[in-house]
């Protein structure tokens, strides 16, 4: 239990230093970011208790949004992706999102891949909209999302290939 | 009730979620101007309908005393037809070239707040933009801040952070008028020098330097005044003459030379 908690604790910060620090300034191509802190909400285990990540989530886009000054954008993706995560893990694992180590074995590739694409997308369709706020402007939104999306996505899969012992 | 809190803890999540999530809108709203902005339009948009809607059947109860007031105004503008009856010269400050009117009914109104708004039932779509004047009947009422398609909200006269340029009808002497507060009916009219002289009952009248308003629009008389301990300015009591408590019809001015204005004066 305690382990678990310094494990979760550790992931937060490092993976908000990671954001502040490197990710956002990578601005691929002049203003493509990825945005793999997303990564605390994929490993937050499957069948920990959803109330306290909806306050991690907050937290987490809290902290990034003070420190990033945006105004409040990554807090709401966050908040609302913690939300919708037991929804999203139904939808790509079936009777396997009880199983803790969904992401690690006993799924399909496949459904891994749909299940961090689901998320990172809700995440950064969410993040775009509210950080330009206007409906004209959509399909600069889709564009944006689409672009940032696969580069979250590529990170994020590379990192759980490369820690991912098998078993 | 055992029922109620089993509902309750079986939503947790949805509520907390929902919690949060009004958290971090209230915390996007006080972070960012232009967030606040569309969010206040977004509000505008909805309120201006159904407000519209209750108006409008309001309107319907009170056509008589409109009728009245119409009346009474076309009665002053008689009025000031015959007693300047060849009055057409471009000179004539009231009809000052360059401002177009147009009108536009009061659909929400405050007056109890320190900051007071008001809603009028013309938009976008009626060439209504932001920072144009706006006039009633007896004087001048406020100044246009957002717009949508058919509505447009407006700062009130009777808003805290609203300085009008104004001056006394009498020597031109001119000041900033303001509203500090409390009364629906005082405003402060100061930075008068004391080198003029003022008198209760004087009228003030709206001094042109600024581009909302043409000179010499009405705003209201001296009720009071007394000189601060500096010894150099008057400080005046205003009543206005418009009830800011009963707005109904209002017209608003467009600047046709606000952008030759602006060039001047960036």
């Amino acid at each position: 239990m305690i382990q678990e908690t310094l494990k979760i604790t550790g992931q937060f910060i490092l993976l908000i230093v990671l954001q502040v620090l490197i990710f956002s300034n990578i601005n691929f191509l002049g203003y493509i970011n990825p945005y793999p802190y997303l990564l605390f909400v994929v490993l937050y285990r499957l069948d920990s208790s959803q109330t306290v990540l909806l306050f991690l989530g907050f937290f987490l886009g809290l902290f990034l949004d003070l420190m990033l000054q945006t105004a409040g954008a990554h807090t709401i993706a966050t908040l609302t992706v913690c939300f919708l995560r037991p929804a999203i893990s139904n939808f790509s694992f079936g009777v396997n999102a009880e199983n803790s180590h969904a992401l690690e074995y006993g799924t399909k590739r496949s459904s891994r891949m749909i299940f961090l694409a689901l998320l990172v997308f809700t995440h950064h369709l969410i993040y775009f909209s509210i950080t330009i706020f206007n409906w004209n402007a959509i399909r600069y939104i889709l564009s944006n999302t689409l672009y940032s999306s696969l580069f979250t996505l590529s990170i994020l899969w590379l990192t759980l290939s490369l820690f991912n012992v098998r078993r | 009730m055992q029922q109620i809190i089993n509902a309750i803890f079986r939503n947790k999540n949805a509520l907390i979620y929902l919690l949060l999530l009004l958290f971090a809108f209230v915390f996007l709203n006080n972070r960012s101007y232009y967030h606040q902005t569309r969010l206040e339009k977004l509000g505008l948009k909805l309120a201006g309908s159904l407000w519209n809607l209750q108006d409008n059947t309001a309107n319907y109860f009170s056509l008589q005393q409109q009728n009245k007031a119409l009346l009474e105004e076309n009665r002053k503008l008689r009025e000031l037809l015959t007693a300047h009856p060849n009055d057409t010269d471009s000179i004539s400050p009231t009809l000052l070239p360059g401002f177009t009117y147009r009108h536009a009914r009061v659909i929400k109104n405050s007056f109890d707040q320190a900051r007071n708004t008001l809603v009028i039932d013309k938009g976008a779509r009626d060439s209504i933009r932001g920072e144009m004047g706006i006039v009633g009947p007896d004087g001048i009422v406020g100044i246009v801040n957002e717009t949508t398609a058919h509505y447009a909200s407006a700062l009130s006269l009777l808003h805290a952070d609203v300085r009008i340029n104004a001056k006394l009808k009498t020597n031109d002497a001119f000041g900033s008028l303001y509203w500090p507060g409390v009364e629906a009916n005082r405003l402060l009219l100061t930075n008068i020098s004391t080198i003029n002289t003022v008198a209760v009952g004087d009228s003030i009248v709206t001094g042109g330097m600024s581009d909302y308003f043409p000179k010499d629009i009405p705003i209201g008389k001296v009720v009071a005044f007394k000189i601060l301990p500096s010894k150099r300015y008057y400080e005046i009591e205003v009543m206005p003459f418009t009830n800011f408590t009963a707005l109904e019809h209002v017209y608003i001015l467009q600047n046709n030379r606000r952008e030759e204005l602006q060039q001047l004066n960036p």
